[in-house]
């Protein structure tokens, strides 16, 4: 395999978010690297709005979860069906790097009809200094009007899962 | 009397075309006495903030429900109800 090839090899592996392969440790990814959603249908799709209020990036939301009136039946049914579709992971992000990872995240996925994606902020490092990233995500994520709702997992404070509205409806 | 900043958000802020504004209110006022006293200024704000019970609110940038507590000087972001599925 020619050195160009090999490279592009191990750059693909990388974008999977493939940190070890059998006993060989591979070189972690960037942060963002493996959040990227596949392109639907191959065809390039590009930033269409902003899914978070860019005008007020500091708000901040520290329930566990928020729901649109008329979604809850749909909330605690996708949280049964764990039917989440796609994920992000924030860890290493700065909060504003958060802030554009998650509406870009979030655009995407909607763009491809996914209805139910899933963030991971991380729990913070210690019990009495929670994930400053947690209450800035449930922020953004409850000032959108692209979200109708968004629940933490049973036992797991690291994570948020988030539903979003379809775009098809429209 | 206590003074809070109001800040709009989203369809709220177009229909009522005012981004922010000082609201002046009696001492010990909640954010859902706020809202009684917008929604009673007349027939625009009224119909604004017919579907309330589904308001978001944020109180001092961190989101809080309808009977948090506000003190002079504080920011109160109203944003409107989400709809739709």
């Amino acid at each position: 395999m020619a050195e160009e090839e090999k490279e592009s090899f191990a750059q693909l592996i990388r974008q999977q978010g493939i940190v070890a392969f059998g006993d060989q440790p591979l070189v972690p990814p960037a942060p963002g690297a493996h959040q990227r959603l596949p392109e639907s249908g191959g065809a390039a799709t590009g930033r269409t709005r902003a899914m978070l209020p860019a005008d007020h990036p500091d708000l901040e939301c520290h329930d566990d979860s928020w729901h649109a009136s008329g979604q809850q039946r749909a909330m605690q049914k996708a949280m049964r069906a764990n039917c989440c579709q796609e994920s992000i992971d924030l860890h290493g992000l700065k909060v504003d790097e958060a802030w554009s990872a998650v509406d870009e995240f979030l655009d995407r996925a909607q763009q491809q009809d996914q209805r139910v994606v899933e963030i991971v902020h991380g729990y913070g490092r210690t019990r009495n200094s929670p994930s400053v990233l947690r209450g800035k995500v449930r922020g953004w994520l409850a000032a959108s009007d692209e979200v109708i709702w968004f629940c933490q997992p049973k036992g797991n404070k690291g994570i948020t899962v988030v539903g979003l509205r379809s775009r098809r409806r429209r | 009397m206590i003074a809070v900043r109001v800040l709009y958000f989203a369809s709220l802020r177009e229909r009522l075309a005012v981004a922010e504004e000082q609201v002046q209110l009696a001492a010990g006022s909640t954010a859902a006495d706020l809202i009684d006293a917008l929604a009673g200024r007349n027939d625009l704000h009224r119909q604004a903030f017919a579907d309330r019970s589904q308001l978001r609110i944020a109180h001092n940038r961190r989101f809080a429900s309808a009977d948090a507590a506000l003190a002079d000087g504080d920011e109160v972001g109203l944003f409107p109800p989400v709809t739709g599925g």
